[in-house]
């Protein structure tokens, strides 16, 4: 009954009957038993009422019951009306002081302070928990990094007890007490992880290379180890540091799947599935396993890699995997419907449907979906399995493996199941006269089994452009604000002939992130497509008319493409970009453009963006020969020489 | 806020942690030990165990049972702890616990190891738990020098005779 009264009283809130949810809460407060949401509901509405004080005292209450949820400490602060930012902080200072330990509070004054009062406070805070050895402490931190006087008020003191502390002991020379030599340990891995932020490799590892000779039996250098040379974009030698890591204990799972996820990244799938085997159930195959428990992060991270190796039958079967947990999680909650009904969890049930309306934004599956949008499009264009210029030609020849093997999986599925259900039926006395050598068997409990999704099926598709829809669609609807959504979009599109899809998906690329590398080319594509494909329609025309003029005045791609390259002359890939662009428009300077990226000042460029420029190269946009590759390489290698893609040839030793 | 004590707790050794055992060993010891010996440490027991300061590995002790002369001695094989960690009490809770174990057991004769006679802080050490230089074993050592080592040895029984 106390569900019922708090779930009209939910409804009359949404509703925007206020007062009305307020009174109806306050009159059956001794008949609603969940004093935590009547408490949380009311303190809401008060505030939405403008009632501050009221609002003030229940959320002190909530905050005494629980000083971590970040959402009362909010309302709170709200409910106190503070007039300026100082008032806000002293309301922080005067909540930390009565719940020292709480996190929640601790983050939310550290966002309030600045100068002085910030410096004081995350000394005491820093030293505390250096000392007490707090692994998560950078992790933490790390969000006010934003703010760049505060990173380097943070980053002076933590210099300063790493001297302080190699002379004296202790964390400031005025300190009274000596420190224990783990808070030299913790203080030398903070540090290694400051440099790993701001991407200076060499730094972190002087820092992570101390920390390891100080403590080599300490687990956590070696992951953040592996994390800076992953930064640096050598994943073979952050697998071996994970390696070592996982070692020192072989019980801890979190390493073994850690380590899983780095073998990945660097394309040991055979390597990653016998390691995941050492913790996933006997007698079952360790991928089959994972995909029964719809563990996410192997499937996201097995599709890229496969994409990676240019595998499109494993990389396409890894996504419809996703897909099909998706649809799965979705059917589940038909299963609630009746459950609620009968338990009256009606609060629970809305907020579980609600949650399911948005479930494809999630970032598991814009992640699956991009791996299947590009495995789609590489299909599309190269239809017979043929590869890019760089990539293996064994393409063809894995395919037919990978039948072979999806083919004695499937037996093997089958002949389990078939013994699972004759076990079943002797024990039921009933007389075997079922055929279960169908696909689509049926066990004696009436499950149907779906069908197992076959890779090398999904890769011989004819209408590549339509299956990829099915990614396409919900991503678009839900995870607008990435980038990659759109212009992903627009490269589909472009393949079908879309042209008010393809207006559509630039101009939301451009609302999203004006810098997006992919949109001098897509624009060029664009411009060149409309003038080749006059519409008939007269309103449609009209309408693109319109728009185009908005994208690029006066058609003129060559000026706006002068623009764009003005306000981008910092960045790698939009250089390359507007190269590529007008290579497409004149392919007679094709050349010159080549040749003005490989000039380029790579000081200014980021690890990644160099390797994206790299792939797109090999790829062969702007035709560049192999010597080509190899002085951009060169370039690029005296900038970044950890990373193992841009050494020659000869060079590389693993 | 004051200093926390520090907190030396003693832990077992397991096939999953041995690594962590290993890698103590080479850092803290001029000599390799082979993979028999960490095979043969998995079944002693309590005679093995792993030092956890603040809950970080930072030192270990392995033993075994020694039957010559129809004496039943105990023999330290290892007894380390990392650099930065020494004084804190991490070697003397290890030794603690051996004499814990002698005693309980009450059928050991003695205790003894090899010392480097280059180590003086071991000597030190082991001095302060009532251990004598026994003996000098010349050329013990392979590898380091000075190859030479004492045999330091603690008696367990009551009475003051030594047993040779």
């Amino acid at each position: 009954f106390s569900e019922l009264l708090m779930y009209e009283a939910s409804i009359m809130a949404e509703g925007g009957k206020t007062e009305c949810a307020l009174d109806h809460i306050y009159k059956h407060r001794a008949a609603i038993v969940d004093v935590e949401a009547w408490l949380s509901m009311a303190g809401d509405l008060h505030i939405k009422l403008g009632q501050m004080r009221e609002a003030g005292l229940i959320f002190e209450r909530l905050i005494q019951r629980n000083p971590e949820n970040k959402e009362y400490i909010g309302q709170f602060i709200k409910a106190q009306q503070p007039e300026t930012e100082e008032e806000a902080l002293g309301v922080c200072m005067k909540l930390h002081e009565k719940y020292p330990r709480s996190e929640a509070v601790t983050v939310c004054t550290l966002n309030m302070c600045s100068g002085e009062t910030f410096r004081a406070f995350v000394d005491k805070y820093m030293q505390r928990q250096l000392r007490k050895g707090v692994p998560p402490l950078f992790n933490m931190l790390k969000h006010q990094f934003n703010d760049a006087d505060k990173m380097s008020i943070i980053s002076e003191l933590v210099h300063g007890y790493c001297k302080s502390l190699e002379a004296c002991q202790k964390f400031h020379s005025e300190s009274e007490e000596e420190e224990l030599p783990t808070s030299y340990l913790h203080v030398l891995i903070f540090l290694a992880q400051l440099f790993d932020y701001k991407r200076d490799i060499q730094e972190a590892l002087y820092y992570i290379d101390k920390a390891i000779t100080h403590t080599p039996t300490y687990i956590d250098p070696y992951l953040v180890k592996g994390k800076i040379y992953k930064h640096a974009g050598n994943m073979v030698e952050a697998v071996h540091w994970l390696e070592e890591a996982r070692n020192l204990d072989l019980a801890d799972r979190y390493l073994n799947c850690k380590s899983a996820k780095y073998l990945l990244r660097a394309g040991m799938r055979e390597r990653a599935e016998e390691l995941c085997a050492l913790f996933t159930r006997e007698n079952q195959n360790p991928v089959d396993n994972l995909n029964e428990m719809q563990c996410m992060w192997f499937l996201t991270e097995s599709a890229n890699a496969a994409y990676n190796k240019q595998d499109w039958a494993a990389s396409l079967q890894k996504c419809h995997e996703i897909e099909k947990h998706f649809v799965d999680i979705v059917e589940d909650q038909f299963d609630f419907h009746p459950y609620s009904m009968r338990k009256m969890t009606l609060r629970a049930y809305i907020g579980l449907l609600k949650l399911e309306d948005q479930l494809r934004g999630h970032d598991f599956y814009s992640k699956g979906a991009k791996v299947a949008i590009n495995t789609y499009l590489h299909l599309h264009d190269q239809p017979n399995g043929q590869t890019n210029g760089h990539g293996n030609g064994e393409s063809d020849g894995l395919t037919e493996k990978e039948l072979k093997k999806q083919l004695s999986k499937q037996k093997r599925a089958e002949k389990w199941k078939k013994k699972q259900d004759e076990a079943k039926e002797q024990q039921q006395g009933t007389t075997g006269g079922k055929d279960t050598q169908k696909k689509n068997t049926t066990g004696t409990d009436g499950e149907v089994v779906a069908p197992p999704i076959v890779g090398a099926e999904l890769v011989k598709t004819e209408t590549p452009l339509e299956d990829v829809m099915k990614f396409l669609d919900p991503i678009r609807t839900l995870s607008p604000q990435c980038p990659d959504t759109h212009t992903l979009a627009f490269e589909v599109f472009y393949r079908k002939g879309k042209i008010l899809l393809m207006i559509q998906s630039i101009k939301r690329a451009i609302r999203t992130n004006p810098s997006t590398p992919e949109i001098p080319l897509h624009l060029t594509k664009l411009c060149d497509y409309v003038s080749k494909h006059p519409e008939s329609d007269e309103l449609v025309k009209g309408i693109i008319a319109e728009e185009m003029e908005g994208l690029v005045p006066g058609g003129k791609i060559a000026a706006w493409l002068d623009k764009y390259a003005a306000e981008h002359t910092s960045g790698l890939p939009q250089t390359f970009s507007v190269g590529c662009a007008r290579a497409f428009i004149d392919s007679n300077t094709t050349r010159t453009h080549l040749e003005a990226v490989l000039k380029f000042d790579f000081c200014k460029a980021t690890l990644p963006s160099c390797l994206y420029v790299l792939e797109k190269l090999q790829a062969g946009s702007l035709k560049p020969s192999s010597e080509d590759l190899a002085l951009y390489k060169k370039h690029v290698h005296q900038r970044y020489p950890l990373c193992p893609s841009f050494k020659q040839e000869k060079d590389i030793k693993r | 806020m004051p200093v926390p004590k520090p907190r030396v707790e003693l832990g077992d050794l397991t096939q999953h942690n041995l690594q962590q055992l290993k890698v103590l060993n080479q850092v803290v010891f001029p000599v390799s030990y082979n993979d028999k010996f960490y095979k043969d440490v998995l079944e002693v027991g309590e005679l093995a165990k792993l030092a956890y300061f603040n809950d970080i590995v930072v030192g270990a002790v392995c033993c075994r049972i020694d039957n010559t002369d129809g004496l039943k001695k105990l023999y330290i094989m290892t007894l380390g702890c990392l650099g930065p960690y020494r004084r804190c009490g991490v070697g003397r809770t290890l030794l603690d616990h051996l004499l814990k174990i002698t005693k309980e057991d009450g059928n050991y004769d003695a205790i003894f190891l090899h010392v480097q006679i280059s180590n003086d802080e071991a000597i030190k050490f082991y001095e302060k738990f009532g251990f004598k230089i026994r003996d000098t074993r010349k050329d013990y050592y392979k590898r380091i020098e000075p190859a030479d080592a004492y045999v330091l040895e603690k008696n367990l029984r009551e009475s003051d005779e030594f047993m040779v």
